[in-house]
């Protein structure tokens, strides 16, 4: 049993069967090799897996791809433009916020979403948005201070 | 996860006669925040999966006869954000912000939430609290619970093989009545070890009725009547409020688990209750 889905990813449009038990993290790396949604935990917890659904923050560990059919994804590999890396991930740079860089993702694409909802957060709605991704070398300290730095140059 | 067929309904009847017709082979899914879960550890193993993210009606939060008629599709996040729930039902604005992360509010939806009736769920206890009432649907049409006989037993609930529950109603609230909803938890996304809900309807400095509601520490969330007899038709001093979280620990019969044992989970009830008395009384002021 296999379902035809249509979906935008990154701004490409794609049109692909899959089988319904398809989640959206396997849809994205194995049928569309786009490896930057990590799995982690698998269990809706560690955000690792984390892309922006529509704008919102989603675990994509968590959503079948047939769920996803009609709308719109957003994961690490479509963050540039044109060429240029997104202010976000040149404060991760800059505030040294990474690693072993398993959570970057996840990080940046959570700190994305809030970011486009609250352009000037303050340091506790920061950790606030960021309460679904965990980091395992503990770096949290220089995350936060990195989308703060990025709140302020969008 | 194991093969199975997604079926998406356009509507409510449409996915009742689904359901009917596939009953225990077929699973409703709503945000999936907890099914798919589930389904990946192969703790359930159903032919369907029956969505129901295509009705639209299911996503609605309206107003209805002063209160609020909530569709169990609406995610936390819509919730957590309607101007018309913090209006009418500020105590479930405060519970559905506290639900999971962000990730899991944009997805999990009410509705979801109840169903699985997992212990710890931060929505119940704000819910009983306001009255709620659980309108589902089902082959013969549709009937209404109160949320208090919805909750069965551990991920357990009143809904037949071939029932979906389709709305929450809260009622219109009584005028000067306050509240909050507290939780206690020790990981940031953890469900609550404690969760107490209160409503206080307070008139002329006397609290004319008081609802206590607590999640988290028994199979099923519940009322506390110990604790709103205690409250009813006083004047809550300092004492008063005090008496009222002994008898809250004293419903509370708590569970042991790897979080907290049952001894534990009694005594921050009383904590919680108390300063959960104490925040809707500020609120007031």
């Amino acid at each position: 049993m296999r379902q035809l889905i249509s979906l935008q990813v990154n701004g490409v449009s794609y049109e692909l069967d899959v089988p319904p038990q398809r989640l959206l993290l396997d849809f994205l790396r194995d049928d569309l090799s786009l490896t930057g949604a990590r799995r982690g935990c698998e269990d809706s917890i560690c955000g690792a897996c984390t892309v922006l659904l529509n704008g919102q923050a989603v675990h994509s560990c968590s959503i079948l791809a047939v769920r996803a059919a009609g709308q719109q994804i957003l994961t690490i590999e479509g963050l540039a433009e044109n060429g240029k890396i997104h202010p976000l991930q040149e404060a991760f740079i800059q505030h040294g916020a990474i690693q072993c860089g398993y959570c970057t993702p996840g990080m940046i694409l959570a700190g994305k979403a809030l970011l486009d909802e609250n352009p000037h957060p303050m340091e506790q709605e920061v950790r606030s948005g960021l309460i679904g991704n965990l980091c395992r070398c503990t770096g949290y300290v220089k995350i936060v201070k990195a989308v703060l730095g990025a709140a302020e140059r969008l | 996860m194991d093969d199975f067929e997604y079926l998406k309904p356009n509507t409510l009847t449409e996915a009742a006669s689904l359901l009917a017709r596939h009953k225990s082979k077929a699973r409703v899914i709503a945000g999936g925040q907890s099914l798919i879960p589930m389904l990946r550890g192969r703790l359930l193993n159903p032919a369907y999966i029956i969505g129901l993210e295509a009705i639209a009606d299911l996503k609605r939060v309206q107003s209805q006869n002063g209160g609020l008629r909530i569709g169990a599709m609406a995610t936390h996040r819509e919730i957590a954000a309607s101007s018309l729930v913090k209006e009418r039902a500020a105590i479930l604005s405060q519970a559905e912000v506290l639900v999971g992360s962000p990730a899991v509010r944009n997805l999990g939806t009410l509705g979801g939430n109840l169903c699985h009736n997992e212990v710890g769920a931060d929505p119940p206890p704000a819910l009983l609290v306001l009255g709620a009432t659980a309108v589902i649907a089902g082959p013969q049409g549709e009937r209404r619970l109160p949320l208090e006989s919805f909750f069965k037993g551990f991920l357990e609930t009143a809904l037949a093989e071939e029932e979906i529950l389709a709305y929450i109603d809260i009622p219109a609230q009584p005028p000067g009545s306050v509240y909050a909803y507290l939780k206690y938890r020790l990981r940031a996304v953890d469900k609550a070890m404690v969760g107490v809900g209160v409503a206080l309807q307070m008139e002329s400095g006397l609290c004319r009725e008081a609802r206590v509601a607590l999640g988290g520490v028994a199979p099923v969330p519940f009322r506390s009547k110990g604790a709103e007899a205690t409250l009813a038709g006083q004047r809550l001093t300092g004492n008063v409020i005090e008496q009222a979280a002994t008898a809250a620990m004293t419903d509370a019969q708590g569970i042991s688990d790897a979080h907290a044992s049952a001894e534990y989970r009694r005594d921050m009830v009383a904590v919680f209750t108390r300063r959960a008395l104490r925040q809707a009384l500020e609120a007031k002021n």
